[in-house]
């Protein structure tokens, strides 16, 4: 008990000495050089700021947070809910995290503007959620900056690693990438690791949550940048998601298609006769959509067969649920080959409410990516319909065009054709590929193979010029030459369930493979990782197959920074034809760090 | 200034019944992870730890807690800092002179440059210089050394540490009884193990058996990233152990050029153009060289002995045999390292109130097993390191004392965590010259060990 009056008496003597010397020693000045993780803005110099619109310091007093948003575009991102909410004494933004990575982005040019360039050093509070069982557990994250033209992530790491120093202040200082204006550039935080989850006591339970507060940038001299939090934050504008698809060419729209439903009821339009013609052997109707649960299918009510679903829950779907494919096998397995006795009726239908946008049918092309690209310097030209025009090649070029590559040529053309001349070649003047080369998009791809089959393998005789053409007007804006992936199409999709994992570079992850995994794994299938590396590759181990310890398409997998897809033939190459020799595991391998979000089996399409 | 005095005269009682309670309270020393670790002074019952599987070592693990609480009059606690955090603590709160845990226990990506800041004690100039730790004979921790010869870096002697990721020499016993060699094992037994008579065996093992000018069995056959660093540390040297590259060094000049002779006459098996390193794995199974890189886990993989699988499985009809990397021109057999070290580490950070009451407290924790060596390294537990390299059980002992005794010269090399890998497929091929090979990758290895130190 005295120790107890000591510890009080004490504590009254030093609070009063301490409140008393506050008087006496003169607030750090704000935004001045030195030690910015121990600097406090001072209440005058933040109500200055505030007279002129501007801040210095992201508290959320206010409640607002319309200049930050949760980023999902990330393949682990989260849909984190946000708010602001009282913590640790004041206002604070709550990341509530439901299951993965939670991306806070903000529109952080709009709220420096003309300082943008400036930032140096971040600083932020940050606090994590104890666990379901009132104990600490450690959180860590990022901040990334998103910069440049392909939208590079610089990572810069965040803890909360003890349970009296949550929450804390955090600092972060930029190094050799800044931000540059105009570029769409800006900044993230992130949760990534979670002891709570990690310590495998809670199954189940959802990761922990995190409070933001008190968010400051300095310039490199120390000074705090004043802040426009009137801006609002907007998604980044993202590709097409074209995961699991096929890009479709020679298309047909189906006219007047934007329709939607509640749960299990149905809506659509008469097809008009163009869309029906193309409804051929081999194409494939594409439905851009969403739906409360992501299913979506098409319904034929007048056809000759009855009323008839068709690809209910077997539509192929990419990973963002906004677009699905059906082919037409898939169609005249219920309806038979005429299409004139489909009924003229098409309509779709999901199991929850639902919204199609447009419809179209067409002829599914696989996606293309290069990868070891060498560039065709300055090839940059134009020409009428039927005239041809270009440039020498480059060494570096003709070394780079090996068996398996291809020329990648970024056109338009009024024909909607390319392809290319070698005027010089021994052979004498030749086109090759002319008006049946691959177009993607667009870009027109010959390989290498190709242009073997016209004038040999001897470059020597390939003569010093390449040259493109198009039986319309046309013009190229880029060459390049690398190796060739091709990412096909799917159609019966089996999802392997839980397969989100990662590793170190070399490092293998992976999880034993279901039952329905197994089941899918036939002639014709395909294994498509959804994932990203540093080193841009992905490859499957089999580590318990009668054959060994088995790596398959290692660095020589179909890959395009986003999907790597192996097929049954090349999987039988290495591991036999008898799938229950295959072992148990299935595990993923880059020779960078890499993150798995999804895998599959499926046919192509 | 009465206020100040007033301030003084709080602090100092403060400091007075702070200093009084702590009389009364044990010491808490927190042990830093980057995962979790059971069991501690927190835990209550055996069962707080989710993998408890009710092993005589788990009964014994759990007991220890209360005989280092009664002991040493400490309590102790795992914190799991998570792998940023481990890093941002060492950087900063040992930096600042109030390391947030008493101990570190983490992985060598983050020791290294730990120790290489100086942010690690050197259990030197704490313990007596005949400690069983400080002179390597002790059977409970042993150290790794990162090229500057502190005692800073602690890591299980146990056995299965030991053997873990050890990459012996290997050689197909048979052909050198075919060809009426010495057996390898004896010249090292006699310490005549070297790189002239691996070149000299190398030599004559190479063969064109069916007489058809194409040689059929070579006398060596490997991926070059698996033992580059291993023939580097034959020879007694590194490549990427410290601050400093040393790829430049006389003594890795030396290594590369006896590989690369290796190859350009003709002793190694070529390296194939694609799926170099899978089919480099196999080659010891079908009989095409003498002389192989090998590892247990390769051997399990391949099972080629057939270990669990039934008296009808089919195994190789020779046997390989373990044998350390043979000592260079600069090396020594003795005192070479002979593992590239991959195991987590102990750190106590430099400012840490009695060290060597910390170290006591760490060293008992890790006597779960009381000496007793029978309990840490169970024959049975440790079964799968002794059945999957050989047929013959005298031979699977010969093979594991080989790795246990490689493991027990390790070292840190951190060539194959560089980021990027070296062409030395290119250099076996004669596409550079060792010194035009050094020229181009050495500033490439200096600029890794800088990311990596945090220079």
């Amino acid at each position: 008990m005295k120790k107890v009056l000591s510890w009080i008496l004490c504590a009254m003597l030093l609070l009063t000495a301490v409140a008393g010397l506050a008087e006496e020693v003169p607030s750090p000045d704000a935004g001045t050089a030195g030690d910015v993780a121990d600097t406090v803005p001072s209440p005058d110099a933040d109500a200055a700021a505030a007279a002129g619109g501007l801040v210095e310091i992201i508290d959320f007093e206010d409640g607002n947070y319309a200049f930050l948003g949760v980023d999902t575009t990330a393949g682990n991102a989260d849909a984190s809910a946000l708010e602001v909410v009282d913590y640790n004494g004041s206002k604070a933004l709550h990341v509530d995290v439901k299951a993965k990575v939670p991306y806070i982005a903000l529109n952080l040019e709009g709220i420096l503007g003309e300082n943008f360039d400036k930032v140096r050093t971040i600083t932020f509070d940050v606090g994590v959620e104890l666990g379901s069982d009132g104990k600490f557990y450690a959180a860590s994250g990022k901040v990334y900056t998103v910069t440049g033209a392909d939208a590079t992530k610089t990572g810069y790491d965040w803890s909360v690693y003890l349970k009296n120093k949550n929450p804390k202040t955090a600092k972060v200082t930029l190094k050799d990438v800044y931000f540059t204006a105009g570029q769409g550039e800006y900044l993230m935080f992130s949760k990534e690791a979670d002891a709570f989850v990690d310590s495998d006591k809670f199954p189940g339970e959802e990761p922990r949550d995190i409070y933001l507060d008190n968010i400051q940038f300095f310039d490199a001299e120390g000074n705090v940048l004043p802040l426009d939090l009137s801006v609002i934050w907007e998604a980044p504008a993202t590709e097409a998601d074209l995961s699991n698809l096929s890009v479709l060419t020679n298309t047909v729209d189906l006219a007047g298609m934007t329709v939607e439903g509640g749960a299990w009821s149905q809506n659509g339009v008469e097809m008009n006769p163009e869309f029906l013609a193309a409804l051929v052997p081999g194409s494939v109707v594409e439905i851009s959509y969403e739906s409360e649960d992501g299913d979506i299918w098409v319904v034929m009510p007048w056809s000759q067969a009855g009323w008839i679903r068709v690809a209910q829950g077997q539509a192929t779907k990419n990973n963002s649920k906004t677009t699905a494919q059906i082919t037409y096998e898939q169609f005249a397995a219920l309806l038979g080959e005429d299409t004139s006795t489909w009924g003229a009726m098409f309509q779709c239908e999901g199991s929850s409410a639902w919204k199609v946008y447009s419809v179209k049918v067409g002829t599914p092309t696989a996606k293309i990516a290069l990868t070891n690209k060498v560039e065709f310097a300055g090839f940059s030209c134009e020409g009428g319909a039927w005239g041809q025009n270009g440039f020498d090649f480059t060494q570096e070029v003709l070394d780079a065009l090996q068996p398996g590559t291809a020329l990648e040529i970024n056109f338009e053309s009024d024909s909607g054709d390319m392809w290319i001349v070698l005027p010089d070649a021994a052979a004498g003047w030749s086109r090759v590929q002319m008006m049946s080369a691959k177009v993607v998009g667009n870009n027109a791809y010959i390989t290498y193979e190709q242009i073997v089959e016209v004038v040999g393998e001897d470059k020597a005789a390939w003569g010093a010029r390449l040259q493109c053409e198009a039986s319309g007007n046309w013009a190229v804006y880029a060459v390049n030459v690398g190796k060739v992936n091709e990412i096909v199409g799917l159609y019966d999709v089996v999802d392997f369930a839980g397969f989100s994992v990662s590793g170190g570079a070399w490092g293998q992850n992976g999880l034993e493979m279901t039952p329905e995994i197994i089941a899918a794994l036939k002639p014709g299938c395909v294994i498509t990782i959804s994932y990203e590396s540093d080193s841009g590759d992905m490859w499957l181990v089999f580590p318990d197959s009668a054959a060994g310890w088995m790596r398959v398409e290692m660095m020589s997998a179909d890959c395009d920074g986003k999907t790597a897809q192996i097929t049954w033939d090349e999987l039988v190459a290495v591991l036999g034809e008898d799938v229950s020799t295959w072992g148990a595991r299935m595990q993923c391998e880059a020779s960078g760090n890499w993150q798995v979000y999804a895998v599959s089996v499926a046919q192509a399409q | 200034m009465k206020k100040f005095a007033a301030l003084v005269l709080a602090i100092a009682m403060l400091l007075s019944v702070a200093s009084f309670a702590s009389a009364e309270e044990p010491r808490h020393i927190l042990i830093g992870t980057t995962w979790d670790l059971y069991w501690d002074s927190t835990h209550e019952s055996i069962d707080a730890n989710p993998y408890y599987t009710g092993t005589l070592a788990d009964e014994m693990m759990f007991a220890k807690v209360a005989e280092v609480e009664a002991e040493w009059g400490v309590t102790f606690e795992y914190v799991n800092l998570l792998y940023a955090g481990a890093q941002e603590s060492i950087n900063t709160s040992i930096m600042a002179g109030t390391p947030d845990v008493d101990v570190y226990m983490i992985g060598l990506a983050i020791g290294a440059p730990a120790v290489a800041n100086g942010y690690a004690i050197d259990l030197r100039d704490y313990l007596p210089a005949d400690h069983p730790v400080i002179t390597g004979e002790d059977e409970v921790l042993t150290y790794i050394d990162v090229g500057n010869g502190a005692v800073s870096l602690l890591t299980n002697k146990n056995k299965e540490n030991m053997v873990g990721s050890t990459y012996p020499l290997s050689f197909n016993l048979q052909m050198i009884e075919d060809a009426n060699l010495e057996d390898p094992r004896d010249l090292v037994e006699a310490g005549e193990w070297t790189w002239d008579k691996f070149l000299e065996y190398c030599q004559i093992l190479t063969q064109d058996v069916d007489g058809d000018g194409v040689t059929d069995i070579y006398g060596f056959g490997g991926w070059p990233g698996d033992y580059f660093p291993l023939l580097v540390m034959s020879n007694g040297s590194y490549i990427a152990a410290g601050a400093t590259e040393n790829l430049s060094s006389p003594e890795v000049a030396e290594t590369l050029q006896f590989m690369q002779d290796l190859y350009l006459n003709g002793y190694a098996y070529p390296i194939p153009a694609e799926n170099g390193w899978d089919i480099c794995r196999f080659l010891y199974r079908e009989g095409k060289v003498a002389f192989s890189p090998n590892a247990a886990w390769i051997m399990d993989s391949n099972k080629d002995y057939g270990f669990q699988q039934g008296d009808d499985y089919p195994v190789l009809e020779f046997d390989m045999v373990f044998v350390p990397w043979p000592a260079g021109p600069s090396g020594d057999l003795e005192t070479n390292a002979q593992k590239v070290t991959d195991s987590s580490c102990y750190m106590i950070p430099v400012g840490v109130e009695d060290p060597v009451l910390v170290f006591n407290v760490l060293y008992d924790i890790l006597n779960w097993f009381n000496d007793d060596l029978s309990i840490r390294d169970d024959d049975e537990a440790l079964g799968w390191w002794y059945g999957v390299t050989a047929k013959d059980v005298e031979l699977q002992e010969y093979n594991f004392n080989v790795m246990y005794e490689m493991g027990q010269k390790q070292m840190l090399e951190m060539v194959n965590n560089l980021g990027f890998e070296m062409d030395l497929v290119g250099l076996l091929n004669g596409n550079y010259t060792v010194a035009q090979f050094q020229e181009t990758y050495k500033q490439q290895v200096q600029d890794a060990l800088d990311r990596l130190m945090g220079n």
